[in-house]
């Protein structure tokens, strides 16, 4: 946003409220978060990074974590292109039917959504006794507490995040693009690969991030559909807090889902900003 | 330009195109009713007509981006409907340029050459070859958004190119740019034409833009062909009147034909006054009829004389070496008069009345509403 001109005094008014706002609802909480990680017995310290970085369990969980969030964002992309093309294909009203087809499930609690995935996933569930009826499986099938069965659910959570930022982009674009490059002699796959899937990466990338640290940081679902077998990040913390009350410990956790999954979420703003994506989105 | 590239980017010569009977209608709205027309080979003609004519549809057919309801399109006697648009090898030029934002403008050039399969090579050859014919060889790594509006424009023109297309179709090539440019982009798009001699379509809604870059027009009205001929003939003999006002300017008369013979035409205006043209009467007595002419056939004099219409002066303009006076007839009718700054004019005070010759060798008549021909 190069319009914004550079915050001045003069602009107070404007960036005041939102400033403090921010200042004191999320700057001083990740402040208080900070100096409660350094904490220790024997005063500040990084033991707390340490006694993380040095248990084989921890570092686990949290690659468990980054590895969950990469899995949802490649399940919601593979769900979500195939609805992008749909949607860039249609005309007005199935366009208008999609978009509110879309945005339905956001409407319903996560809490709400995950408790329906349970009776999908479970062993007397949807899936369970399709396999049974089909003849496909001679026993039944228990996706509850696996992580195919929570990437399920969460990709099926996170897909309106990777498609409303695709639609954004995709209603804004130039339909001509595709006719130009049907008259200089490209198929179908050429145009999806060299036209549509660059002209939809700039929302794709925005959704990407939204989808990995929405997933990454889910706890509601990982809690209900992982179980105690499957740890997160999320419950890791909670654990740390509610149950063993070590608070410095789980400040320290926390620092650490906040940087791992920052870093990857900063990777994938700084690809957006590439020359050739800047500007047509 | 350097004959030698001419040779090298001249490989496929233009073919002549035919539209015959073409008719095609979105949701039972007609957009093209039965059209037909011919480019010949290596010929530039100009689509014109005002916006919701059927022109955009009608290169969108040629260009096998829809599929026309009925009618034959045929390059070089070959008919086009079951060739899809990929393989028509068609160049064109889309209105927003259609340029590929994330592609870099040499690769943009080369889109077409990679979907044919040239070796790369001789796609870096050709690349170059078009920039340096567009004038943009320095332009090569640039996006296209790091180009000017004009720059744009001639990589669209080279991209289309690039696959030796037999025909060039132009969507309002020159819609966005400003009118120094266009005229300088109109002037080089000729020039490339004739060099390489590809037949080209233009649509244009711009009659001026249409007469500068056109061997040919082919005037559309409401998804029909109006008029077809070179712009003489559309400016100076007009089939009907919307041709007649369509290219360039004309006044607009209402009147009644009253009499004549096989070598005279009597109209009385609407200030009952009388006019006679040297021309066989065309129309039933009594019917209306529409008299045109255009401001350089109308000459303005200070004093009364039979046959002259009296109007009211009520502005000049100064165009160049013209001066335009627009009129009002006695019953409001507003008509539009030219005379050269040289000549010797009356007094042009605003709110005068001059005296208007109508130059009854040059004018037209047509058929007003509710008329019958006699012919």
């Amino acid at each position: 946003m190069n319009a914004l001109a550079a915050p001045s005094l003069r602009n107070l008014p404007y960036f005041g409220p939102m400033l403090t706002a921010s200042v004191l609802f999320f700057l001083a909480p990740l402040v208080v978060l900070a100096v409660y990680s350094f904490s220790s017995p024997e005063g500040a310290s990084l033991a707390n990074y340490a006694r993380f970085a040095n248990d084989e369990f921890s570092v686990s969980v949290l690659i468990d974590t980054i590895r969950l969030g990469g899995s949802v964002v490649l399940g919601t992309t593979l769900l979500g292109l195939p609805i992008a093309l749909l949607y860039w294909h249609a005309g007005p009203r199935i366009r208008q039917w999609l978009i509110f087809l879309i945005l339905l499930p956001m409407l319903v609690s996560n809490v709400v959504r995950t408790f329906a995935w349970i009776v999908i996933l479970g062993r007397q569930g949807l899936i369970s006794s399709t396999l049974l009826y089909t003849g496909l499986s001679s026993t039944p099938t228990n996706l509850m507490y696996t992580e195919f069965g929570l990437i399920l659910a969460l990709c099926q959570i996170e897909l309106p995040l990777l498609l409303l930022p695709i639609i954004a982009v995709l209603s804004r674009a130039n339909r001509s693009l595709v006719d130009a490059a049907r008259m200089l002699g490209a198929g179908s796959w050429r145009v999806l690969l060299t036209v549509l899937v660059p002209v939809m990466l700039p929302g794709l990338l925005a959704g990407w991030i939204l989808v990995f640290a929405s997933a990454c940081t889910s706890y509601v679902t990982q809690a209900v559909i992982g179980g105690a077998r499957l740890i997160y990040l999320p419950q890791f913390i909670y654990r740390e807090v509610g149950v063993l009350f070590s608070w410095p410990y789980a400040a320290a956790v926390a620092f650490v889902l906040l940087v791992s999954t920052g870093v990857v979420m900063l990777s994938i703003s700084a690809l957006s900003r590439h020359r050739r994506l800047v500007g047509h989105a | 330009m350097d004959m030698n590239l001419n040779a090298h980017v001249r490989a496929a010569q233009g073919k002549a195109l035919s539209v015959r009977r073409l008719t095609h209608s979105y949701d039972q709205k007609i957009a093209l009713g039965d059209v037909s027309f011919e480019v010949p080979a290596g010929e530039i003609v100009a689509l014109l007509g005002p916006s919701g004519c059927g022109k955009s549809t009608l290169l969108k057919s040629i260009a096998g981006l829809i599929r026309p309801s009925r009618g034959e399109i045929r390059l070089d006697d070959v008919d086009l409907a079951p060739i899809p648009c990929q393989s028509r090898r068609i160049g064109m030029v889309f209105q927003s340029y259609a340029l590929f934002p994330h592609m870099t403008v040499s690769e943009n050039v080369a889109y077409g050459l990679v979907s044919h399969g040239t070796p790369r090579a001789e796609r870096s050859a050709r690349v170059e070859q078009l920039l340096k014919l567009v004038r943009l060889e320095a332009y090569g790594s640039r996006l296209p958004r790091e180009l000017s509006g004009g720059q744009q424009q001639r990589v669209a023109v080279a991209r289309a190119l690039a696959v030796n297309p037999s025909l060039l179709l132009l969507d309002e090539p020159f819609g966005a740019l400003d009118r120094a440019l266009r005229a300088e982009l109109q002037v080089e798009l000729i020039r490339m034409q004739q060099s390489l001699g590809i037949t080209t379509l233009i649509v244009t809604h711009d009659q001026e833009e249409a007469q500068t870059v056109a061997d040919r027009l082919v005037l559309m009205n409401e998804g029909c062909v109006e008029q077809v001929g070179t712009p003489e003939e559309l400016y100076d003999h007009p089939v009907s009147l919307f041709a007649n006002t369509f290219m360039g300017h004309a006044s607009i008369i209402h009147c009644e034909a009253v009499g004549g013979d096989d070598t005279h035409t009597v109209l009385q205006l609407p200030d009952q006054s009388v006019l006679t043209l040297p021309r066989p009467l065309g129309f039933l007595a009594g019917s209306k009829v529409v008299l045109t002419f255009r401001p350089e056939d109308a000459e303005v004099s200070e004093s009364a004389a039979p046959g002259l219409l009296p109007a009211r002066l009520l502005h000049c303009t100064t165009l160049g070496a013209h001066l335009q006076m627009d009129l009002q007839l006695q019953d409001g009718t507003p008509v539009k008069a030219q005379a050269s700054r040289r000549a010797r004019l009356p007094s042009l005070e605003t709110g005068r009345t001059l005296f208007i010759q109508i130059d009854v060798q040059r004018c037209h008549l047509f058929p007003g509403a509710g008329a019958t021909s006699s012919t």
